[in-house]
C-alpha cells in the first residue's frame, strides 16, 4: 500500500498532460453534483418561501370574518357589509374557547392620507398590538403602540414601508404627522417590507392605527371586519372552529336553514397544502439531481473505460516493468477517482453560485442546503469511484503478454 | 543464471484442443552470456521469451532464475522478480506517450519498492548517450533514440538480465548496428542478455545463438562474434559509468 505513494506524482502528470479527457472527466462529474445541489437548493427556497409565507399569515389563527357567504337560492349577498360581529360577540369567544394565546379585532377602510404636500388613498386597519406579533411582522424602525395607546383611543400609526415611502420619501417617518381623513395623527413606527403574499395582496401599502382609535375617531363603527385568534397548537383548531361556529349561530340567532353571517378560516388548511406542493416538488426534484448523478457517473465510467482501452499498451508495459495487478489497479482507481473528486468539489462551486443566480432570478430567498450538498458530494464521490473502478479492475485482470502486444 | 529442464508450453484453442508451443526444452545460460534465440514466426521463441520474462509460466516443467524454481510462482510473486531481476526491451519500445525520457527510465523503479532515484535515471540516459535529450517526450525522439531510452529503463533497477525482443526489428539497419553495439557493451560490462530474433545478422552479434524450430531446440551453438563495429562508434556510446 505505501509504495503506491510513489505513483502519485505520476498519476498528476499523466492528468495534467491529457487535458482534454480529464477536462472532459471534471465537467462531467461537476455538472452532475451542481445539478443535483442547485436543484435542491431551488426546491428548497421555494418550501422556504411557502414557509415565510405561513408565518406571516401566522400560524395557529383563526380568523373569524363576518361575511355573508351565500345568500338564499336567487341572492348572493357575499360582500355585503355584514354588522353583526360586535364587541358582545369577541368577549363572549374569548371566554369560551379554550387555548388561545392571544388575538385582535381588526376593522379597515380606505381613507385619505396626507403628509406635508403629498396625499394618497390606502386601506387603514384598525388593530389591536398582539395582531402585529402573531402576523410576525417586525418593525423597521420605531415601535409599535401599546395596550394602553388602544385603551385611551390615541392617535398613533404604524405605516407599512410602500406608505412611507410615498409620503415621506428617504425622510424617516417616526414622529412626523400624518392626517388621515383629517385627524391627526403621529407616526410611531415603520414596518418592514414584506411583499407580496400568499395571495397575491401586499401589506406594505397599509396604516395601522389602535382598534378603538380606528372605530371611533376615524370610521365610526361598532361592529369589526374580523377576529383573529392564535390557538396554541394546531390540535386545538377543529374543535375551536365548530364551537365558535355554534356560539355565533347561538348569539346571532340564526335559525336552523339560514346561513351563517360570519366564516371561520384556519390558515392550516391554506398551509399545508400549499407545503405538501412544495414538498412534492423538492421530492421528485431530488430524484431528477440524483439520476444527474447516476448520468454524471455513467460519463466517468465512459471516460474511464476508453481510457484503459487506449492505454492497454502501456498496461501490459508496466506489468512486464514489475507492475502488479493491483498497482495497475491503483494507478487506474487513483487517476478517475482524482478526476472525480475534483469535478465534485467543482460542482459544488458552481451548485452555490448557480443557486445564487437562480434564486435572485425566480425571487426566492437562497437556502444552501448543506445537508443536502454533502450528500450529493458523497454519493458523486462513491458513484464515480464505483464506476471508475470497473474499467480499472478491468485494467489490472489483462492478460500482460496479450496488452503488450496490443496495437 | 537461466535453467530450464524440460519445459512445456501448451495453449488451449477456444474450442479445447491443445496447440503446443513449447514441447520440451532444456537450457542453461551462464551469467555474463550473451544469447540470442532465433527462430521464424510460429516456432515458439515468443512464448519461450515469455517463460523467460516471467510473463508466463510452463505447463510443466521448471524455470530456475538465478537457482530459484520460478515456474510456480504466483501473478504477484513473478511481478516482483519482474521488477527486480529482469530488464525487458521490446521491438516497438513501448515507451509511455506524453512522458519525457527520464520519466520513463524512473517507470521500473517505481515498483521494486525502494526510492526513486532521479540522478540514477540520469546517469542511465548519459551511458546510452541520451544526456542532453533527459526531458524531451519520447514523441520528439528518433526511433533509435526511444530504443536507447527503453534500454536506460531496463538497466534502472540493475538487473542482472535483460531480456529482448527484436529490438531492432522497427529500426532500419544502421540504426539497430548501434543498438547492438551498445548491447555488446552493456554485455561486456557483465550483464546477461537474451536476445530473440528472426534476423541471422542481428544474431551474429551474440557469443551463441539458440535455434528454435517446432517448439524444440534445433540447435545450440556457441559462433564467432561479429567483427565489432565498436572503435568506431566508441566515442559517441560509450561512457564509462
Amino acid at each position: 500500500m505505501d509504495h503506491w505513494r510513489r505513483l502519485l506524482p505520476g498519476i498528476g502528470r499523466q492528468l495534467w498532460r491529457y487535458k482534454l479527457r480529464s477536462g472532459l472527466a471534471i465537467v462531467c462529474a461537476a455538472l452532475g453534483v451542481a445539478g443535483a445541489t442547485t436543484a435542491v437548493n431551488y426546491a428548497s427556497g421555494g418550501r422556504e418561501q411557502v414557509l415565510t409565507q405561513i408565518r406571516r399569515l401566522g400560524s395557529n389563527v383563526l380568523t373569524i370574518s363576518a361575511e355573508q357567504s351565500r345568500g338564499v337560492a336567487d341572492r348572493a349577498r357575499t360582500g355585503a357589509i355584514v354588522t353583526t360581529l360586535v364587541p358582545a360577540d369577541y368577549a363572549a369567544i374569548l371566554r369560551e374557547t379554550a387555548g388561545v394565546v392571544r388575538s385582535s379585532a381588526r376593522v379597515s377602510g380606505s381613507l385619505r392620507l396626507k403628509a406635508g404636500y403629498l396625499s394618497k388613498v390606502a386601506p387603514v386597519v384598525g388593530v389591536e398590538p398582539a395582531w402585529f406579533g402573531m402576523k410576525s411582522w417586525e418593525l423597521a424602525e420605531g415601535s409599535l403602540y401599546t395596550g394602553e395607546d388602544e385603551k385611551r383611543s390615541a392617535r398613533l400609526a404604524v405605516i407599512g414601508a410602500t406608505v412611507a415611502r410615498d409620503l415621506y420619501g428617504d425622510d424617516s417617518p417616526v414622529g412626523e404627522r400624518l392626517f388621515i381623513n383629517r385627524v391627526p395623527f403621529d407616526v410611531v413606527g415603520v414596518l418592514r417590507e414584506r411583499g407580496a403574499g400568499l395571495d397575491g395582496s401586499t401589506e406594505d401599502g397599509q396604516v395601522y392605527v389602535p382598534l378603538n382609535t380606528a372605530m371611533r375617531r376615524l370610521l365610526n363603527v361598532d361592529y369589526y371586519g374580523a377576529i383573529l385568534l392564535e390557538l396554541d397548537g394546531p390540535p386545538r383548531m377543529p374543535a375551536a372552529t365548530r364551537d365558535i361556529t355554534a356560539l355565533l349561530r347561538e348569539r346571532h340567532r340564526m335559525t336552523e336553514h339560514r346561513p351563517d353571517d360570519f366564516r371561520v378560516l384556519s390558515q392550516t388548511d391554506l398551509i399545508s397544502a400549499q407545503l405538501a406542493s412544495a414538498d412534492r416538488l423538492s421530492f421528485l426534484v431530488r430524484w431528477i439531481g440524483r439520476s444527474g448523478l447516476a448520468v454524471a457517473g455513467l460519463g466517468i465510467l465512459a471516460i474511464a473505460w476508453i481510457t484503459v482501452r487506449d492505454r492497454t499498451r502501456e498496461i501490459g508495459t508496466r506489468r512486464a516493468l514489475g507492475a502488479t495487478a493491483p498497482d495497475i489497479f491503483f494507478q487506474f482507481a487513483a487517476e478517475a477517482g482524482l478526476l472525480a473528486v475534483i469535478g465534485a468539489l467543482a460542482g459544488l462551486a458552481i451548485g452555490v453560485v448557480a443557486s445564487r443566480i437562480l434564486a435572485t432570478q425566480a425571487g426566492l430567498p437562497l437556502v444552501v442546503d448543506a445537508g443536502n450538498a454533502a450528500v450529493a458530494l458523497g454519493l458523486a464521490i462513491a458513484l464515480n469511484l464505483t464506476f471508475a473502478s470497473w474499467p480499472a479492475v478491468r485494467a489490472a485482470r489483462m492478460d500482460p503478454i496479450r496488452a503488450l502486444r496490443h496495437e | 543464471m537461466i535453467e530450464l529442464e524440460h519445459v512445456v508450453k501448451t495453449y488451449q484453442r477456444e474450442d479445447g484442443t491443445p496447440v503446443p508451443a513449447l514441447r520440451d526444452i532444456t537450457c542453461r545460460i551462464g551469467a555474463g552470456e550473451f544469447v540470442t534465440i532465433r527462430g521464424s514466426s510460429g516456432s515458439g521463441k515468443s512464448s519461450l521469451l515469455n517463460i523467460l520474462g516471467c510473463l508466463d509460466t510452463p505447463t510443466s516443467g521448471a524455470y530456475r532464475l538465478g537457482g530459484e524454481d520460478v515456474s510456480r510462482y504466483t501473478d504477484q510473486e513473478r511481478s516482483a522478480v519482474r521488477a527486480r531481476r529482469i530488464g525487458f526491451v521490446f521491438q516497438a519500445f513501448n515507451l509511455l506517450p506524453r512522458t519525457t525520457a527520464v520519466e520513463n527510465v524512473e517507470v521500473p523503479a517505481l515498483y521494486s519498492g525502494g526510492d526513486v532515484d532521479r540522478g540514477k535515471a540520469l546517469a542511465l540516459l548519459k551511458r546510452v548517450g541520451l544526456a542532453e535529450r533527459s526531458n524531451h517526450f519520447v514523441t520528439e525522439l528518433s526511433g533509435g533514440e526511444q530504443q536507447r531510452v527503453a534500454i536506460a529503463r531496463a538497466l534502472m533497477n540493475s538487473p542482472p538480465l535483460l531480456l529482448a525482443d527484436e529490438p531492432t526489428g522497427n529500426l532500419d539497419s544502421a540504426v539497430g548496428d548501434s543498438i547492438m553495439e551498445l548491447l555488446t557493451d552493456l554485455n561486456r560490462e557483465g550483464l546477461t542478455i537474451v536476445l530473440v530474433t528472426h534476423d541471422e545478422r542481428v544474431a551474429s552479434y551474440a557469443a551463441r545463438e539458440l535455434l528454435i524450430r517446432d517448439g524444440v531446440l534445433a540447435s545450440d551453438r556457441a559462433q564467432p562474434r561479429r567483427p565489432s563495429l565498436h572503435a568506431a562508434t566508441e566515442g559517441a556510446a560509450h561512457v564509462v559509468g
